[in-house]
């Protein structure tokens, strides 16, 4: 009896806190993406992680004309700068004279509709209550895993224009592994390129910087021979491809698995470096995990729990027969 | 389940904390539903959480204490009637949103696995050392490709740049 209470009161509308149907999930989280693309702000954040929390100034204009841009200083510790150029990332670390540089950054992957509906096997999507950040009204939403595999997500995102304000990333002890959190912001305002010119980018060309650049293969087949042989329950492989990497010879092979949320990439390439066995790293909510597989160095990383991580790293095989020429 | 959510809302007598205490103590699963209604009490009030492992400091208090703890006041007693009506505004809807995930499926696999204390469940086989900046191409490569990232814009990318690699590696 108590039990059929307990399913009548899970009928009523819940008083704070509603669980979201796909579709709305997919409007905010859609509206979110499309903010941090869109929408001309600047200001400065806080990142926590790994026991530490970095203050940095960011700001992200989109000119007219063509072209979009974002700038990132940190503002503690040594300067470092990314910069954001339409789809090429490029990382300045001044202390070390090295450019890190990805032509094609964050530009393959959008928040689909596929992927949201993904994204609600795996998560419980809550809307929750609206708050103040930086000066600004936003809207809680949180994403809770329905297994360890994955971490638990919040966001508040700015009610006008859907930029998240706050975000945090919580591990299966609920302690927060993440967290961002704007304290100062504008939002608007015309295109200024002043606010998003590279302070390093002059000098590190004039002094030769060090250049750490990736590309993608050309006339990729999209087949690296490469397979998942117990690939982790609700992570669907969204991309496949190769890529040269900064100082490693040969192409590397690179697999992407997402839940909608999360992604764990697969990187293999050839050779076994002889003194390294079986290593786990962490930074911030991203673990990485290498070890050595028939010759070669599989090395794993995403923003899950180690275990996800680890279950990658330990199901990469060669697929049995070599791939199919077309 | 239902008591539990009443003994965090400090809402019990002593008699029936201590039925409920010792229901934690020795049922798994009431241990974890304590833990969960926390976690659902932060969601609706969209709180920042200090790191805290409810159902491991709890297992370890009730494996250690005799069950002798005296209930919490209830909050309503000495505090604000706002207080009062949130907490139990929070009970409710943390009812409600158990009772719609036990309506939506199997409860035994569901969101009570989130609090669980995972070195107690699979603990680790490798220890976790920082990244020392060595990673940093990699993590380069894997930020642009990853959804969640695609909600905050560049600032994911303070993880590449947060440790930089000792010169002339």
């Amino acid at each position: 009896m108590r039990v059929w209470c307990f399913i009548f009161l899970g009928l009523l509308p819940p008083a704070a806190v509603a669980a979201v149907a796909a579709d709305e999930a997919l409007a905010i989280l859609g509206k979110m993406a499309a903010a941090s693309r869109t929408v001309n702000y600047s200001g400065t954040f806080v990142f926590q992680h790994d026991g530490k929390v970095e203050m940095s100034s960011i700001a992200h204009f989109v000119n007219p004309a063509g072209g979009v841009f974002e700038r990132l200083e940190t503002m503690d510790g040594p300067a470092r700068e990314v910069m954001r150029t339409n789809d090429q990332v490029t990382c300045y670390l001044p202390g070390i004279h090295t450019v890190l540089i990805d032509p094609r950054g964050s530009r393959q992957f959008s928040i689909d509709p596929e992927q949201v509906s993904d994204l609600t096997q795996h998560y419980r999507v809550l809307k929750g209550d609206l708050d103040r950040v930086a000066g600004f009204e936003c809207q809680w939403v949180a994403l809770l895993p329905q297994d360890n595999l994955r971490y638990a997500r919040r966001f508040c995102a700015e009610v006008q224009t859907g930029l998240t304000l706050r975000s945090m990333t919580m591990n299966e002890k609920n302690e927060t592994v993440e967290a961002f959190a704007f304290t100062t912001l504008q939002i608007g305002g015309p295109f200024r390129r002043d606010m998003v010119k590279s302070r390093y980018a002059a000098i590190s060309s004039k002094q030769n910087w060090r250049v750490d650049r990736s590309a993608l293969t050309a006339n990729d087949t999209g087949d690296s021979g490469w397979a998942i042989g117990d690939q982790p329950a609700g992570f669907r492989k969204v991309l496949e491809l190769r890529r040269s990497m900064p100082g490693k010879k040969g192409t590397v092979s690179h697999l992407v698995f997402s839940d909608g949320l999360a992604a764990i990439s697969v990187f293999i390439e050839p050779g076994t470096k002889t003194d390294k066995k079986q290593v786990l790293r962490h930074q911030g909510a991203v673990y990485i995990y290498s070890r050595p597989v028939a010759g070669h160095t599989v090395t794993v990383l995403g923003e899950t729990p180690a275990e996800t991580v680890m279950r990658f790293a330990k199901s990469v095989e060669p697929k049995a027969a070599p791939a199919i020429q077309r | 389940m239902d008591k539990i959510s009443a003994l965090m809302d400090g809402e019990l007598d002593e008699h029936e904390a201590r039925r409920a205490v010792l229901r934690l103590k020795d049922v798994g699963a009431a241990r974890e539903s304590w833990a969960t209604y926390h976690v659902i009490g932060d969601v609706l009030r969209g709180e920042s959480l200090p790191a805290f492992d409810v159902s491991g400091r709890v297992a370890a208090a009730v494996a250690d204490e005799p069950a002798i703890l005296a209930p919490r006041r209830p909050a309503r007693m000495n505090q604000p009637l706002t207080y009062a009506l949130s907490a139990a505004a929070a009970s409710v809807a943390a009812v409600a949103v158990v009772g719609w995930m036990a309506f939506s499926g199997n409860l035994s696999t569901q969101p009570l696995e989130i609090a669980r204390n995972a070195p107690v469940v699979q603990p680790l086989p490798e220890v976790s050392t920082p990244s020392d900046g060595q990673m940093n191409d990699y993590l380069l490569a894997h930020q642009g490709v990853s959804p969640s990232n695609r909600l905050h814009g560049v600032a994911p990318y303070i993880r590449t740049i947060s440790v930089a690699p000792a010169a002339g590696r």
